[in-house]
């Protein structure tokens, strides 16, 4: 690869006070920027992904600070940057930024089109009415219809997606050389997510911009990047171009974060995990950072931190398994293969109902503010499955799991548990015996623990409140029985939440859901706030516990991919309505309703190779015409269920027999 | 690189324990607000001033060479200077001033304790309810609108000149009047913390009401609830002169600080004693309990605990 | 919008009217003969004729009847006449002449208080954590720790033995007589308007179109003046009402205190002197004040935030 380097980033160190402690946030971090190409940076939460492209433009928290290393852009040093002054030559100018939240990253009172505006004005030197007219040109350029209506709008009356696409014209507006996208999308809608990719993708071609993805999702990466660098713990720890990194990875921590991804689990095994959880930056780190985790760690890792080592010109690792003195070592099978092969399907009966949800519909509010979450939902759970409920965010899939625990109240239609109604007024007795047999765990383990109370008290508050034990040993004795089930150790009992990682948190949620002993838990999306590498733990446990004890699972979750690992049967949902129903690999195989393909066309998949050839299904509803022709919900082959009306489901029946 | 590293580049051995371990510490709570606010200085020192004018407040009565039920009117000692006989000097009819100064802030300060408490009291339990049951939030919504629109002197006057004035008229006034911020605040924050996820998991849980209250709401509102208190303590003793002063507080015949300063008020420019010396002895009350309330309120706000 | 106002307004006058039927009650159960009759005649006349006089002004009838003559009188504008501070003069023609100074005076210090109340808020802001915030930090401090009497008793020593102005209100020097008035006035809700500018202005800043801003090049100025400024003012707007709350409590003390002829020391005048019809119109006064600056707040709130959808709108406060 010869082309000029556009920025060189050399020993950056940045460091963070903290209630007068030091967090070093970055760690000797070495990286070259070519022009024109897209680096995607990896890495989970606290790596310091973000901070480092952060001090490019000088965007650090005020108590960040850059202690070490240069930053050289076009001939000065940034990182001698201090003042205002100085950064407001680069900012915009030279280098923009796409942020997270499309939701906060707009001036909440002022017209979308006079933000551009601003931009263009001040970037451009276009002035007045010739700024306005370049600003609609913007809007338009990032696909947001109806753009001379839109301009004088303000940020609430545009969606989530079409916020992002404002402040995509925000940052490129300034025709910057280099865009950095910090995680752009992961506050978005799958099939939005993939449409916003390809608007950047798009913009970075017509105005040959360098654009540097921060990403925790390998699936983006190998949707977008030319170059990869893997983050972990404040230092570059490997970097590629993009098959490189994804089939041909050195460092151990890149093999054991593939690895553990769930889209290459194969169905009935366990997932390889990551132990553990990130070093505490805080702390002086020696050696290997990854060493204490690594599953075969040599000695010199916990004493001398590894040199890079070249693979090929364009891939360097840092790590001692490349030092010729090491002894030979035997890399993981990661998927090598262009193909994603069907997981197979584990050989199991299930004959028995457990959940029966019948004409199920959920509104909020009344009158003209009345909101119909769920409307018309049919499905059976039978015992001993894993049953999904995939969906976009407001689609209502979280609302059928809180209809079924009875937090939300059903509107009409109804739930039987064990052929026993289970929604409106019950008598005392059921919702007892339902509490004791049907438990949830949660999305965010952030939020779902009660940080001012001690762990021994959450995983017991079901067992207080029911009176499950005989004596305070007992109950001790079930807390410890539990938290060790959960792969913990009994002695975190007399601690707080926030003395826990988010993987440890979500294994307490589990935990207190455990202690109950159900029969059925609801499990809320219990993976997508973790971090990559903690995620096959948290499934891993699930499936155990699922065999040990013959649970039976609702699996919510809003990224097909990972479902597909987990479960036996999968539900689409959108906007309220379940539009399609079959068995995991039927689905996946077989997928009949438009919503359904756009779904899997638009999940990124940890492939660079299948990335490339993938083919971006758009839905629009449309293209449905029930007119006249009403929709039905059919059982089209045996389990397997689709909405649409006659014309539609004549349609899915030739598709199948094809 | 020298050759002596060469016997490291073999396996070592691999723990999951050592990866699961974290740091041990032995947290708590109440331990750490105390530690945060022990380590303020100046904060433990308004503290003990604080505290030391409360306790003195009754010693300088039994002390004070005047007993408050016997002074005399005496216009030949009228206005004295602050001398052996008269500690704090004498005020325009002749009495000791001393005694009534201490007597005085006796008085605010009891009575802003009790209304406090009282209003607190009241305010957390209202606020909880009207904070949680989402079916009489609008109920109490409406009452806030409407009681709070207009001036509480309102109130205190039409409850002055219906109902009469004493102690414990001024007390149950100001505590039914009161309540309303605290609980309109706590409120604001039940709401906050009532729909988190791990108060979903409580309900999953079949936990009664009142213990996801007390135990999983509560404890994050102390913080919240003690920044109340510090305003609220020098607002009611500010409160209590305003209307003690406009005749329509306490009794003539109770001194408090608001008597005190009506009573000064033609003479005190001339005859600065009259003015000084209740105003500091209050002012001292007030700022170190806003003071205290404040570094206590921050000690006890978690994101402060390392 | 407008339909949004007319069910604020509506709900407001509900309100007034709610309050003149409970203040009108409140004071109904003093008993007629002890605010009727001055204290020559309640000692000289005989019980039958008190009867009688009181009969014949029609406080022995039913309450229901009082109030529906009440409520009559009042949307008439007759508030009934004085009984005691001057015999048998319309309560309006007695309470006009206060009320100009009240409100000018009070007028002023709202004005006053928001603009150096904000600026003041917004150079702390701008220089946080410098030595102009921690001189703006101690004066809030100051103003909510020492109860309101000693303030402006040390105003008032400051003001006339410094500066010389008159410690008493004087009807010949009107100006100079309102300086210390009007600055008591203002001195809380300066505290308030300074505490809140700073506070909103401090949580815009660390917000993420801030740094969208900044990223876009603009400069710290440009951010400040541009965006920040306006909106921290909306959530300020909320203050509005209590500010107004904070100067009509304030005005009766400051009025008192340094005697100026306006409603609050007529009002504490009309209830040592048990003058029911004075106290309940001012009371009503006071209590409508009160309830049109919410309203007003409201009303503003939905004008200057474009995300208030104007159904579902409850007192944020």
């Amino acid at each position: 690869m010869n082309k000029e380097i556009i920025l060189s980033a050399k020993d950056v160190e940045i460091s963070f006070n903290l209630r007068g402690r030091t967090l070093k946030a970055i760690r000797k971090c070495s990286l070259d920027l070519y022009k024109g190409e897209t680096l995607a940076i990896v890495g989970e939460s606290g790596s310091g992904k973000s901070v480092f492209t952060k001090s490019f433009i000088g965007m650090l928290e005020a108590n960040g600070h850059v202690t070490g290393g240069s930053i050289m852009y076009d001939g000065v040093d940034l990182a001698q940057y201090s003042k205002e002054k100085e950064w407001m030559t680069i900012r915009g100018k030279k280098i923009a930024m796409v942020m997270q939240d499309p939701m906060t990253s707009l001036d909440p009172l002022m017209p979308v089109g006079k933000q551009i505006k601003e931009s263009i004005e001040h970037n451009q030197g276009l002035r007045g009415s010739e700024a306005k007219k370049a600003a609609i040109e913007m809007l338009k350029k990032v696909g947001i219809p109806d753009a001379e209506k839109r301009y004088s709008q303000y940020p609430h009356e545009f969606s989530g997606g079409m916020r992002q696409r404002v402040v995509i014209a925000i940052a490129v507006a300034c025709y910057p050389e280099i865009l950095i996208c910090d995680e752009p999308t992961t506050a978005l809608d799958v099939t939005i997510q993939a449409q916003i990719l390809k608007l950047i993708r798009d913009l970075q071609k017509e105005y040959n911009m360098t654009v540097v993805y921060i990403t925790h999702d390998l699936g983006v990466v190998a949707n977008v990047a030319d170059r990869v660098a893997v983050m972990y713990a404040g230092q570059i720890i490997e970097y590629g171009l993009v098959d490189e990194i994804f089939f041909d990875a050195w460092h151990p921590y890149t093999w054991e974060l593939l690895a553990s991804l769930p889209q290459y689990g194969e169905k009935g095994k366990p997932l390889p995990t990551i132990d553990g959880t990130p070093p505490n930056l805080f702390n002086e780190i020696t050696g290997d950072a990854f060493a204490p985790r690594n599953k075969r760690p040599l000695e010199i890792d916990f004493v001398e931190e590894p040199p890079y080592f070249e693979i090929s010109p364009t891939h360097k690792a840092k790590t001692w398994y490349l030092d010729p003195r090491a002894p030979k070592i035997e890399k993981p099978q990661i998927a090598k293969e262009a193909t994603m092969k069907p997981m197979g399907k584990e050989p199991a009966v299930f004959d028995e109902k457990l959940v029966e949800i019948k004409n199920l519909q959920v509104s909020f509010g009344k009158g003209r503010r009345k909101f119909v979450a769920v409307n018309n939902v049919n499905f059976d759970i039978y015992k001993g499955e894993t049953f999904s409920l995939v969906g976009e965010s407001g689609s209502g899939k979280t609302t059928i799991g809180r209809a079924i625990l009875r937090i939300n109240s059903a509107s009409s239609g109804e739930v039987l548990y064990k052929g026993q109604r289970i929604s409106g007024k019950i008598s005392k007795e059921t919702d007892r015996h339902l509490i004791k047999n049907c438990q949830m765990v949660f999305q965010d383990p952030m939020s779902s623990l009660n940080e001012r109370a001690k762990v021994d008290y959450i995983v017991s508050e079901g067992l207080i409140n029911h009176k499950l034990y005989h004596d305070e040993a007992d109950r001790k004795a079930k807390v410890d029985n539990a938290l060790r089930e959960v792969g913990l150790l009994p002695e975190f009992s007399s601690r707080f939440p926030h003395e826990f990682s988010g993987g440890q948190r979500q294994r307490i949620g589990i935990a207190r859901a455990l202690v109950m002993e159900p029969e059925f838990i609801v499990a809320d999306e219990p993976i997508s706030a973790l971090d990559v590498s903690i995620r096959a733990q948290v499934l891993n446990l699930l499936n155990d516990l699922k065999k040990k004890k013959g649970l039976t699972y609702l699996f919510i979750a809003h990224d097909l991919s990972v479902v597909r690992y987990i479960s036996d049967r999968v539900a689409v949902i959108h906007k309220g309505r379940i539009v399609e129903l079959a068995e995991t690999e039927e689905l996946f195989e077989h997928p009949l309703h438009p919503y359904t393909k756009a779904l899997l066309s638009a999940v990124p998949i940890p492939n660079p190779t299948l990335e490339r050839q993938k083919e971006l299904l758009v839905y629009d509803s449309a293209m449905h015409d029930y007119s006249s022709d009403l929709p039905v919900w059919e059982e089209i082959k045996p389990g397997h269920f689709v909405y649409g009306n006659q014309r539609e489901l004549d349609h899915y029946r030739k598709e199948l027999q094809k | 690189m020298s050759n002596d590293k060469k016997d490291l580049f073999r396996f070592a051995e691999h723990s999951i324990e050592d990866a699961e371990r974290i740091g041990f510490s032995d947290y708590s709570y109440w331990g750490s607000v105390m530690h945060n606010f022990l380590k303020k200085k100046s904060a433990v020192f308004m503290l003990i001033l604080f505290l030391f004018v409360v306790i003195f407040s009754h010693v300088a009565l039994v002390i004070a060479k005047y007993d408050y039920s016997s002074l005399r009117i005496d216009y030949d000692l009228a206005f004295q200077t602050p001398n052996a006989e008269f500690w704090f000097g004498t005020d325009n009819l002749g009495r000791d001033y001393w005694c009534q100064v201490w007597y005085a802030a006796q008085i605010s300060i009891r009575l802003s304790l009790i209304v406090v408490l009282g209003e607190s009291i009241l305010g957390v339990v209202i606020g909880c309810i009207w904070g949680y049951v989402r079916s009489l939030d609008r109920f109490f919504t409406e009452l806030y609108n409407f009681i709070s629109n207009i001036p509480t002197i309102i109130y205190m006057t039409l409850i002055a000149m219906v109902v009469g004035q004493s102690f414990t008229i001024m007390a149950v006034t100001m505590i039914s009047i009161g309540w309303l911020g605290m609980a309109r605040n706590v409120r604001n924050l039940v709401m906050i913390y009532r729909d988190r996820e791990y108060n979903l998991a409580s309900r999953c849980l079949g936990t009664p009401i009142w213990r996801v209250l007390h135990k999983n709401i509560l404890p994050h509102l102390v913080s919240a609830i003690i920044l109340r208190l510090a305003i609220s303590i020098p607002s009611t003793i500010a409160q209590e002169s305003t209307l003690s002063y406009l005749g329509l507080g306490l009794g003539i015949d109770t001194p408090s600080l608001g008597i005190l300063l009506r009573n000064a008020r033609t003479d005190f420019l001339n005859r600065p004693h009259l003015l000084f010396f209740p105003a500091v002895i209050v002012s001292i009350v007030t700022f170190t309990f806003y003071l205290v309330g404040n570094a206590f309120s921050d000690a006890a706000d978690p994101k402060n605990h390392t | 919008m407008l339909k949004y106002t007319i069910k604020r307004l509506f709900q407001s006058v509900v309100t007034i009217f709610l309050i003149a039927t409970a203040v009108f009650v409140l004071i109904r159960m003093l008993p007629p003969e002890k605010f009727y009759f001055d204290s020559d005649e309640q000692m000289y006349l005989t019980d039958d004729v008190k009867e009688g006089i009181l009969r014949e002004a029609g406080l022995l009838d039913p309450l229901p009847e009082q109030l529906f003559r009440f409520y009559a009188d009042t949307l008439q504008g007759d508030f009934g006449i004085s009984r005691r501070i001057q015999r048998d003069a319309p309560v309006t023609k007695l309470i006009s002449k206060k009320v100009g100074i009240s409100l000018r005076n009070g007028a002023m210090a709202l004005g006053i208080s928001l603009v150096v109340g904000a600026g003041m808020g917004v150079f702390q802001t701008l220089y946080k954590d410098k030595l102009f915030d921690h001189i703006g930090t101690g004066y809030t401090v100051f103003v909510r720790a020492v109860p309101t009497i000693v303030s402006y008793s040390l105003i008032l020593v400051f003001g006339s033995k410094v500066l010389g102005l008159p410690s008493l209100y004087s009807s010949r020097k009107p100006f100079l007589s309102n300086i210390m008035p009007v600055f008591c006035l203002a001195m809380v809700s300066i505290a308030g308007y300074a505490i809140w500018t700073r506070r909103y202005m401090v949580d815009e800043l660390n917000k993420d179109y801030i740094k969208m801003a900044r990223i876009k090049g603009l400069s710290s100025r440009e951010i400040m003046f541009g965006h920040v400024l306006k909106n921290a003012f909306v959530p300020l707007v909320q203050y509005l009402p209590a500010s107004l709350l904070d100067t009509i409590g304030g005005s009766l003390l400051v009025e008192r205190f340094f005697s100026v002829p306006g409603m609050g020391t007529f009002l504490a005048d009309a209830i040592t002197a048990y003058d029911v019809n004075i106290v309940q119109t001012l009371s009503l006064l006071y209590a409508s004040l009160g309830v049109m600056g919410a309203f007003l707040g409201d009303v503003l709130m939905t004008m200057l935030d474009p995300r208030i959808t104007l159904t579902g709108k409850e007192a944020t406060r």
